[in-house]
């Protein structure tokens, strides 16, 4: 419907592309943009799922760019009242709003509202689908360690087949020129991946040698009720990054989780952390991605 | 009653051997007269030259909510149709509908349905037959009945939540995947169970290239066993679904073009017995969510005959797998364009793989884009 730039995912953008979303984070991130470039307007932030860290970031981008936020609260009203999702979508548009930030449960949403309304629509997480702005966010963070991403070798472990995060990182981070390894119980690991160029093993202990950089995921608890794995003891024994594992990882190689951790599941607490966490630091170049993001759409 | 002559029309008609151009007389609902250089008489007159003129389809499998549900089955080409268990009533005159009667008791897959007399096929819908022992049973009552099993193979335990067929595009997406085996476990168990019971098992939509093999080997083996696919699942593979599309949004779902190619070898070596719409009409809203909360459905009627035609079939392939077989296992009878038989006729243009002509029951009821009432 539209011809307004949307932020729905990073399949499909280039490395220049890319660049430039991360140059520009980048400026603010050194604080050398100030610019209130939404002063003026509004931005609306529809999350249909529980989320604090990526809506607190949005809500921090987009006040410190001028912009006024609207959170439009979903759960436990229109959404449960048989609105649907364009309906709700085009109610919020009318008021009049310049970009709407939404989060959703199922693979697609932030795509249907883009189809459905003339309003520049970010994702901030579709079901399985894509979470565009974490991929950038952690391929920002892992630039700004390493100079670039060229090959550097870099394993995603944990569940990806229900990982939005791991979808985004698997297209950006390959672009931008990294090898990559993806780990995980083979109940958590998606059909054809191989068939994309990536390495897919089950084996932690394999894949973390030589890593420059691992990106643990979360894992969601209620998985062990689909028979996905046997205990989150098996769990963590396997696919956790432990201390003993971290402890043999190269001396600079660096660990990020878009968070939040599951403290002794996937992640040991000393590891998260440990001086090769860079956990902080994402939350922290978040606002300067997202502001990279907003900017552009609006 | 209307009386009409359809003239020159390449008439392909499978049980009476015949394929070439022919005119045809209708009357009081009967097929008068079937000829080379007749005239009419006081009848209305369809020219049908470089045109089709086939027995009338008929669909083994749909969903009708009203009556445009009824219109887009006349504007399809179709004179007959089976509903699932699960669609509402429909009282149309306009053509035959029938519903078939339930395989178990509210579908629930425990109970045996009631088998009311007469009845010539039960069918379990949408609703899978989780429990073999139950499949058993159905078979072993309905087989000294002569009655025909119809079910929809999926192990739920397998297809859980997912939308698409498993492979590199439900992947992409983040749409959960339906491994291949949730099909194709069931369809091995239901066959294993056929050859201890016997009777008349049917495999409603399948979707896998190794489920078709599984057929075909059963075939051999002389089990009696029948099946149909969709026209979608012959023409659309799982990449339908890039960019969300709800058109994608079917059930069983889409998969790979290895299973469409394999579908197709069974279409042409006749494996597959028939080809049904699945047609489900969805409402303006279910098109206003995302993919996995949409339910699934297609409106198939309409764009049925182009799907099939664009498959490269023989015509009289065509007929067979749109008519006589499926009106066979219905339980309707020969569907033929013999003098005598009842006029269900279908005329289609091969040029745009567009139906010209539907005539059920001897009366003209879409012609040239409009449905007549």
């Amino acid at each position: 419907m539209s011809a307004r730039p949307h932020f729905l995912a990073l399949e499909g953008l280039s490395r220049e592309e890319l660049e430039r979303f991360l140059d520009r984070a980048h400026e603010y991130r050194e604080g050398r943009v100030g610019g209130r470039h939404l002063l003026g307007r509004v931005v609306a932030n529809v999350f249909y799922e529980a989320s604090t860290r990526t809506r607190s970031s949005f809500e921090v981008a987009a006040a410190s760019l001028g912009a006024h936020v609207l959170n439009w609260s979903v759960s436990g009203s229109s959404a449960t009242k048989g609105e649907t999702l364009v309906d709700t979508a085009k109610n919020i548009a009318a008021l009049g709003v310049s970009v709407i930030v939404v989060r959703h449960q199922h693979s697609g949403a932030a795509n249907l509202v883009a189809k459905s309304v003339n309003v520049s629509v970010v994702n901030a997480g579709d079901g399985q689908h894509e979470h565009p702005s974490q991929g950038l966010l952690d391929a920002y963070t892992l630039r700004r360690r390493w100079g670039s991403l060229d090959g550097k070798t870099i394993a995603i472990v944990g569940d990806v087949l229900h990982s939005r995060v791991a979808r985004s990182n698997l297209h950006c981070l390959r672009a931008l020129g990294a090898r990559l390894i993806v780990c995980g119980p083979p109940t958590l690991l998606p059909s054809h991946l191989q068939a994309e160029g990536i390495t897919v093993t089950t084996d932690l202990d394999g894949a973390l040698v030589d890593v420059d950089a691992v990106m643990m995921l979360r894992v969601q608890r209620e998985r062990q009720a689909e028979a996905l794995f046997p205990t989150a003891a098996e769990y963590h024994r396997r696919w956790g990054l432990t201390a003993k594992r971290a402890a043999k990882l190269k001396a600079d190689t660096v660990v990020l989780h878009p968070g939040p951790v599951n403290r002794g599941l996937e992640l040991a607490a000393e590891v998260a952390d440990g001086n090769r966490s860079l956990i902080l630091e994402q939350v922290e170049n978040g606002v300067a991605v997202r502001k990279a993001i907003l900017e552009a759409v609006s | 009653m209307s009386a009409l002559f359809l003239k020159h029309g390449r008439v392909i008609d499978p049980l009476s051997g015949v394929d070439r151009v022919l005119d045809v007389r209708i009357s009081s609902g009967r097929i008068l007269e079937v000829g080379t250089d007749l005239q009419p008489r006081s009848e209305r007159v369809l020219e049908a030259r470089d045109l089709w003129v086939l027995p009338g389809l008929v669909d083994l499998r749909c969903t009708l909510n009203d009556e445009s549900d009824v219109e887009s089955a006349l504007a399809g080409g179709f004179t007959a149709l089976l509903l699932t268990p699960e669609s509402p009533r429909c009282t149309t005159g306009r053509l035959d509908v029938r519903h078939a009667n339930p395989l178990t008791r509210e579908l629930k897959g425990e109970e045996l349905g009631e088998v009311p007399e007469g009845v010539c096929l039960l069918s379990n819908g949408f609703a899978p037959i989780v429990r073999g022992g139950v499949l058993r049973r159905a078979l072993q009552y309905a087989r000294p009945l002569g009655v025909l099993v119809m079910v929809h193979p999926d192990d739920p335990s397998i297809s859980a939540r997912g939308l698409l067929g498993e492979g590199p595009t439900a992947t992409r997406l983040g749409l959960l995947g339906v491994p291949a085996s949730a099909e194709t476990a069931i369809v091995a168990r239901d066959l294993e169970v056929l050859r201890s019971t016997g009777g008349r098992l049917h495999f409603s939509h399948l979707t896998c290239a190794r489920s078709v093999q599984l057929v075909r080997e059963a075939k051999v083996q002389k089990l009696e066993v029948t099946c149909d696919v969709t026209a979608h699942h012959l023409t659309l593979d799982d990449t339908a679904a890039n960019d969300f599309s709800l058109a994608a949004r079917v059930w069983p779902p889409l998969r790979s073009a290895a299973d469409v190619a394999g579908l197709l070898e069974g279409v042409k070596d006749g494996t597959v017995d028939a080809i049904a719409s699945d047609h489900l009409r969805l409402e303006a809203l279910d098109l206003e969510h995302a993919f996995e909360q949409s339910s699934p459905g297609i409106e198939a009627f309409s764009g049925l005959v182009k799907r099939v035609l664009s498959l490269g079939l023989e015509p009289k392939r065509v007929a067979q797998v749109l008519s006589t077989v499926p009106a066979k296992l219905m339980g309707l009878g020969e569907r033929t364009l013999a003098q005598q038989a009842r006029a269900d006729v279908t005329v289609i243009d091969p040029r745009t793989m567009t139906v010209h002509a539907t005539i059920a029951a001897g009366e003209l009821r879409f012609l040239e884009g409009r449905t007549l009432p």
